[in-house]
């Protein structure tokens, strides 16, 4: 029933398509990236790439501030999520419903919808100052706060926490409508206050979710280049755009220098993951799964 | 008690408005003439002008038709690689799995940049830049973590026991698996579906790269529009969106539940 035959069989589709896509790119992107470019003439194997890429302060500051970004945009959606997510769960009528049928509208649709949306709202001269204009709160639009291209990248956050929110909220309320509700009703009976519920039931049988939406958010703020391109402030580029420019530039001897940036990066992203993982796996209810 | 109902759907109304808000922007920034600073309504709506632009903007329609292209190439390519890898996973086990299965996540791991640049640069290689090809697999890329889990987790919750049974009395593998795998999981396969019409309409970048400007889908289109301030026909690019991702979705979700509680 169960034969390795079968089993070579179901495995074989992903692992060529994977190699094909995936192993493939990173193979060549490696060997660039360590000086093997023959293209250019570059055939001997060296480090420098790297060296040069560690000691570059514009991709480092870039890097650190993308990441604190991506941190903070990701834990803000985790929150957010979560929050909205007990609320949902605990409001079963028609108005509950109806929530958490719209949380799953902002999952379909692409960033670039939630920019245009942004723009025409938010910008300084948008919707949102003139209302505040008009009703005499403020006495000019350039008296609005720059939320838009600011330099505290407050656009693509919001951006983001639209988008993300809801997917926080679609993969919790997947995990709470399972959770059986007779630990919290026994936590209850043995005099457990209701803070005491949460922190020692129902989080540790979300955490693994929960924690799951924060690394594909986290990756995804971390490497997203639409959204920041739109928004961002051009003084405090992030990485996705600074790498992206860099690519498009097309000077071919720079190529080793951005496939190093890119090994760097992925490698760092796979281990804030891990560590992420495996925290995920050491706090109390890690052992109900994670990515699996 | 019922103070904090009240205090609950205010919650849920505040979230519904801002979930919304844009999406009623984008309504009436197709439709609504001269809606400049410092206008709080559009001068006047023109709901002809947006079907105006559906019937007759042939830009419009080809990127329509590009998106459309791709995601249905992309959901028959996902499909194929995802289903039999998640019958393995729900189904054995074997020397690796674990490695295996975070493979299957790493696309959504590695940031997005790193690894179309990567992609990008394998591709030109292979000379699939700008081939229909090159594009679906990029997007199948992104689809399959998705794909795989949610057809996983509706595999898990059966188990392979109707399988067993059925082999036991004597069907044949390929009996068992049209006769009772494919009806059981097709839950998780429209689940996988939509989730992978929708990653793969929504890319962006992954398409103006890999695809090298063959392929302006309506999330591509909808890019210069914006940046150029042309927020109008950016709009009518998102309604356009909206109506061929949402109303479609909408209806199959509430077709598939009318079936499960019926069935």
């Amino acid at each position: 029933m169960l034969t390795k035959k079968k089993l070579i069989l179901l495995l074989s589709p992903f692992t060529i398509f994977f190699c094909f896509v995936f192993v493939s790119a990173f193979i060549k992107s490696i060997v660039t990236s360590l000086g093997y470019y023959p293209l250019m003439g570059l055939k001997t194997l060296t480090f420098k790439y790297y060296m040069t890429a560690l000691q570059d302060k514009t991709f480092l500051t870039t890097s650190l501030r993308t990441f604190c970004f991506a941190l903070l945009s990701a834990g803000l959606a985790c929150l957010g999520g979560l929050a909205l997510a007990l609320v949902l769960q605990r409001s079963t009528g028609p108005v509950g419903r109806f929530g958490f049928k719209l949380a799953q509208l902002p999952v379909m649709l692409p960033h670039i919808f939630v920019i245009l949306a942004l723009l025409q709202l938010l910008s300084q001269t948008g919707l949102v100052p003139s209302l505040l204009v008009h009703l005499g709160w403020l006495k000019g639009p350039q008296h609005f706060p720059l939320l838009v291209n600011d330099p505290l990248q407050i656009g693509i956050i919001l951006t983001y926490l639209w988008k993300e929110i809801p997917f926080v909220i679609v993969s919790l309320m997947l995990v709470l409508r399972s959770l059986d509700r007779r630990y919290s009703a026994v936590g209850q009976n043995l005099g457990a206050s209701k803070l005491q519920i949460f922190w020692h039931i129902s989080l540790p049988m979300i955490q693994p979710a929960l924690l799951n939406a924060f690394i594909i958010n986290f990756s995804f703020n971390f490497g997203a280049y639409e959204v920041p391109y739109l928004l961002g402030n051009p003084r405090r580029e992030l990485l996705p755009v600074y790498i992206y420019d860099f690519y498009v530039q097309g000077d071919l001897t720079q190529m080793p220098l951005i496939m190093s940036l890119n090994i760097l990066l992925s490698l760092f992203a796979v281990l804030c993951a891990g560590a992420v993982l495996y925290l995920s796996r050491r706090l109390p209810g890690g052992h109900l799964g994670g990515l699996k | 008690m019922s103070r904090k109902v009240i205090q609950r759907s205010i919650i849920i109304i505040i979230f519904a408005l801002l979930i919304l808000m844009p999406l009623a922007v984008i309504v009436f920034l197709s439709v609504g003439q001269q809606w400049h600073y410092p206008r709080l309504f559009p001068g006047s709506l023109d709901w002809g002008y947006y079907f105006r632009q559906l019937t007759t903007n042939v830009e419009l329609l080809s990127s329509l038709r590009a998106s459309l292209l791709l995601a249905g190439g992309t959901i028959i390519l996902t499909l194929v690689i995802a289903y039999p890898t998640a019958i393995a996973l729900a189904y054995y086990t074997f020397p690796g799995k674990r490695l295996f299965s975070v493979c299957v996540y790493l696309p959504l791991i590695v940031p997005g940049i790193a690894l179309l640049t990567n992609i990008d640069f394998m591709m030109i290689k292979y000379s699939l830049t700008g081939t229909f090809f090159g594009v679906i697999c990029v997007h199948t890329l992104f689809c399959l973590p998705y794909a795989v889990k949610l057809l996983v987790d509706n595999l898990v919750l059966l188990k392979n026991r109707y399988e067993v049974t059925g082999r036991n009395l004597g069907a044949s593998p390929w009996q068992t698996f049209f006769k009772i795998t494919l009806p059981l999981s097709k839950p998780g396969l429209q689940g996988a579906l939509m989730m992978t019409y929708i990653v793969s309409m929504t890319q962006y970048l992954a398409t103006l790269m890999v695809g090298n400007g063959n392929y302006l889908t309506l999330s591509v289109r909808m890019f210069p529009f914006t940046q150029e301030g042309k927020y109008q026909i950016a709009a009518v690019y998102g309604v356009t969106f909206m109506l061929v991702t949402l109303v479609p979705l909408f209806i199959l979700d509430s077709l598939l539940n009318r079936q499960r509680k019926r069935g």
